[in-house]
């Protein structure tokens, strides 16, 4: 635990100097509306950053592996194909008149609802074999993403461009009501992850142990990664798929802290995800004056740590 | 001699169906009497309709079978290690760098793309430990989507994103004489193995055997990807990107005639073209006058056989 003392004041330190930062920084007329737009942004970042570290985090011990995320599931091929779906059968209707908010109650239920169905009817013990229920997930995405791409090729130009839009991540114009909403499903699944957390400890330490130290794998493993599908849509519904965010904060911080103590993990990839958006969103504004996308910058980040992670495993190997 | 005329019968026919098959209405009456619109037709969009989707279904099913044998993992194939996302990703850059280019550079391009990446991840993932069957194909995945988040990026940035998506959904509709012709490159791959196939089988049992044996391990690897490479690109130029055909077809030639090379690529390219075929005939029938994407078509069928070896498998552990 003395180790892992330093980097978490400097993450704490780093933390707040980004927050004010981004918050401060720059044109000061109309400071407090500025200020107003700026905080609300600073919520949404912190519900995603920390959803999905901590959903990445989960995943990694479920699965017993350090380079896989939660994008694997095809949740993200799922959102991209309802999207497509919406735009092409001329639902604008439910883009434009009908409720941001129940919009988004709507995606997160249709995918929480088929990832429900999915374990009902596919797979009996899970614990046993989840390499193929990942890869299940995997064909599964494949497919919706080839009917997705029969859509988009038959779809109006003009409908296209405004389906792009929905598919890329981004930070703005997120409805207050939706933010309170996302904020009150993923707070309960945080907590109760949390106080998991010493399972997932045991989970990680592979299937084999965990049933031998008296941990019902089965029923365990269901349960998080049905939390895990929660968090994921939520973050999807609310900004955009963002495949590989959680993915770098969760190895940055096996490499900060040099742990697999869950509150440890837990605390610092919740800030290094908040940290990550902060960052990005205010060199987008800042130095490439939105000439760029915040996921865009960290998702190469994260492509990037992948490549040099294999890297450092080969030559363990 | 007559169980093998029972044999072949069913595939004559099939492409017998194939030639028929279309909107213009074609009897094989006025073909034998010599019309000339018939014969027309015939040639310049029936063959080498045809043709190319044998070709292309023989060429991916190999192609799924090479690289199945020199990653020794049977879930391993162009689309799930992430040479059709590399591949992809030279096409988007050929069309951002050279617009106006010839089909020449474009192949060019992607070939050069989908060779670089498949041995980048096969030479990343070589030493990984063999046990986990399946992280190699999720590994992949991973690997093609950070591939594939670059090129949607850049087809983003320079508003190819719909132009892309048609361009590699696969679908044979557009094959016509004089656009095709590229797709015989396929054969280098069918020509290549029959004086390949013998190394394959010994690189099949691991490097220490080849190398016990006299054989270059990293040699027939090598080349091995190479010839793969340029039928994947061949492939997804002139037909676009076709999903699981390389994973399901050498796997179920496996189940039934074993895992020996030599003996089995002549199948495996035989059953691969045939499958492809009568997907073809589907996606063209269902809504004549109009077709179906064969992508679309495969993706379903090929999608349920892969879901159930998957299931098979998880039963058999």
């Amino acid at each position: 635990m003395k180790k892992s003392q330093f980097p978490f004041k400097s993450l704490l330190i780093i933390t707040v100097v980004t927050f004010l930062l981004y918050l401060f920084w720059g044109n000061t007329f109309a400071y407090p509306l500025i200020i107003q737009l700026r905080a609300k942004k600073v919520l949404i970042f912190l519900l995603v950053g920390v959803s999905s570290s901590i959903s990445t985090l989960a995943f990694q011990c479920i699965v017993n592996s350090r380079f896989l995320t939660p994008g694997i599931l095809g949740m993200e091929s799922f959102y991209r194909l309802i999207q497509t779906l919406l735009y092409f059968f001329g639902f604008r209707f439910i883009q434009t008149t009908l409720l941001p908010a129940t919009q988004f109650l709507l995606v997160v239920a249709i995918m929480v609802l088929s990832f429900w169905a999915l374990s009902r009817f596919s797979w009996q013990n899970i614990s046993y074999d989840l390499h193929s229920v990942l890869l299940i997930g995997m064909v599964i995405g494949m497919l919706f993403s080839s009917i997705s791409t029969f859509f988009q090729v038959l779809m109006d130009p003009n409908e296209y461009d405004r389906l792009q839009m929905k598919l890329f991540p981004t930070f703005q114009n997120v409805n207050t009501l939706v933010l309170i909403l996302a904020i009150l499903l993923v707070v309960p699944i945080i907590i109760s992850l949390w106080n998991n957390r010493k399972t997932l400890e045991v989970l990680r330490m592979g299937t084999e142990q965990a049933v031998n130290l008296g941990i019902d794998t089965n029923k365990q493993i269901k349960k998080v990664l049905l939390q895990i599908v929660i968090l994921s849509a939520v973050s999807a519904a609310l900004v955009g798929p963002m495949m590989f965010l959680g993915f770098t904060t969760a190895n940055l911080a096996y490499l900060l802290f040099r742990t697999y103590r869950m509150d440890v993990l837990f605390l610092a990839t919740s800030l290094l995800g908040f940290i990550a958006l902060l960052m990005g969103q205010f060199m987008v504004e800042q130095v490439f004056q939105f000439q760029t996308n915040a996921s865009i910058i960290i998702e190469w980040f994260g492509g990037i740590l992948f490549f040099v992670l294999l890297w450092k495993e080969r030559k363990k190997a | 001699m007559l169980k093998k005329l029972i044999r072949i019968i069913p595939l004559i026919l099939i492409v017998l169906l194939s030639l028929i098959v279309g909107t213009a209405d074609i009897s094989v009456g006025s073909i034998v009497t010599g019309d000339m619109d018939a014969l027309f037709i015939f040639g310049s969009s029936r063959i080498p309709r045809t043709v190319s989707v044998f070709l292309a279904g023989s060429g991916l099913a190999l192609s799924g079978m090479v690289m199945q044998t020199i990653t020794q993992n049977r879930f391993a194939a162009p689309d799930t290690i992430g040479t059709v996302e590399s591949a992809k990703l030279g096409m988007v850059l050929a069309m951002i760098v050279l617009p106006n280019m010839t089909q020449m550079w474009e192949m060019l391009f992607t070939f050069a793309f989908a060779t670089i990446g498949t041995v980048f991840f096969l030479f990343l993932t070589s030493r990984f430990p063999m046990k986990k069957q399946l992280l190699i194909p999720l590994l992949g995945l991973m690997f093609g989507n950070i591939v594939g988040g670059f090129s949607n990026f850049l087809a983003f940035r320079y508003d190819l994103n719909q132009n892309i998506a048609a361009w590699l959904q696969g679908n044979f509709s557009l094959i016509i004489q004089g656009q095709y012709e590229l797709i015989y490159f396929a054969l280098i791959l069918v020509i290549g193995l029959y004086f390949f196939a013998d190394y394959l089988t010994v690189v099949r049992m691991g490097e220490d055997a080849a190398q016990s044996l006299g054989i270059s391990f990293k040699w027939v690897v090598g080349s091995a990807s190479l010839l793969v490479s340029v039928t994947v690109a061949v492939i997804l130029i002139t037909a676009g990107s076709l999903p699981f055909l390389g994973v399901i077809i050498p796997n179920i030639i496996a189940m039934k005639y074993g895992d020996n090379i030599k003996k089995t690529h002549q199948k495996v390219a035989l059953t691969g073209g045939f499958f492809l075929l009568i997907c073809d005939i589907i996606s063209r029938s269902l809504i004549a006058p109009y077709e179906v994407p064969v992508q679309l078509i495969l993706g379903i069928i090929a999608g349920a056989i892969f879901l159930y070896l998957l299931f098979k498998e998880v039963r058999r552990v």
